[in-house]
């Protein structure tokens, strides 16, 4: 059974900027690195998260100015995270549930990985429907 | 059995997101959020003319700092767009997706678009086809 440290995640390169950080910088970063999500941090405490689907939803949708946008205004703050020792399963699982694309991994209260949707097998994927599959028959 | 991209993939009938090309990009991020989706299909007439998807619009908008509220389709859509016939089978769109890594692809029927199908519509046993052929590592 995989695990998300290290079978998933080993040794990443996080995307991490401050709260104070514009979206319009977020995106510069985001663009170049080829990430959907930035991670949001003080000192290496999580504070939150910042998506592909934020920035649609909570700031151009919204009619906020990029320039003038801080990421403290519109990321999701304390966000579900898992632990390094959580089972592939376990956090795909969370995925579903929340409609998350990606989730942060945190040991002790630090920063220590993301997951994301993409990195997870077929044959996992695959594991987690037949499980909701099971549970609509029961239901 | 194999399965087709219609009916197994996406149902016969989608509710398409679709705007002209003349829209604004603030236009198209509401409408987004409101339907919960991740792209919009430009058309004009029924005909397809682009794609623009949320990652467009960090890469090609907001990046470079263009105005949302300014900034039509037209000019930072997908002109002339990748697309799958309705009749193909799952692992082929899938694994087209997968190598040119699109989260996205317009369907096509008898020549008119007919729907789009999209990386979360596939089921984990598609994606294990398609891992088979492409390994794991490739499949991001």
């Amino acid at each position: 059974m995989r695990r998300v440290v290290p079978d998933i995640v080993n040794n990443q390169q996080l995307l991490e900027l401050p709260p104070t950080a514009t979206v319009r910088g977020a995106a510069v970063a985001m663009r170049e690195r080829h990430v959907g999500a930035v991670l949001v941090t003080t000192d290496g405490r999580l504070d939150g998260i910042f998506t592909e689907r934020d920035m649609v939803n909570r700031v151009v949708a919204d009619g906020r100015d990029p320039d003038h946008t801080t990421l403290a205004e519109v990321m999701t703050a304390g966000p579900d995270t898992i632990a390094p020792t959580t089972t592939a399963i376990e956090a795909l699982r969370l995925m579903n549930d929340g409609g998350y694309r990606h989730l942060p991994i945190v040991e002790r209260g630090r920063l220590v990985g993301i997951v994301s949707r993409r990195d997870f097998h077929g044959d996992e994927k695959a594991r987690l429907e037949d499980e909701s599959d099971l549970w609509k028959k029961i239901g | 059995m194999e399965r087709k991209i219609v009916p197994d993939v996406i149902g016969q009938k989608q509710q398409l997101l679709e705007l002209p090309g003349t829209a604004t990009v603030r236009d198209a991020a509401r409408r987004m959020y409101d339907r919960d989706v991740g792209a919009v299909l430009i058309t004009n007439g029924g005909r397809l003319e682009g794609i623009f998807t949320e990652r467009d619009l960090l890469m090609r908008v907001v990046a470079p700092g263009r105005d949302p509220e300014t900034t039509q389709l037209k000019d930072v859509m997908t002109k002339k767009p990748d697309t799958v016939e309705a009749d193909s089978p799952a692992t082929v769109a899938l694994s087209r997706m997968t190598e040119r890594r699109y989260r996205h692809l317009p369907v096509m029927k008898d020549g008119r678009l007919f729907g789009i199908v999209s990386r979360r519509d596939f089921t984990g046993e598609d994606i294990s086809a398609v891992e088979d052929v492409f390994g794991h590592e490739q499949t991001l």
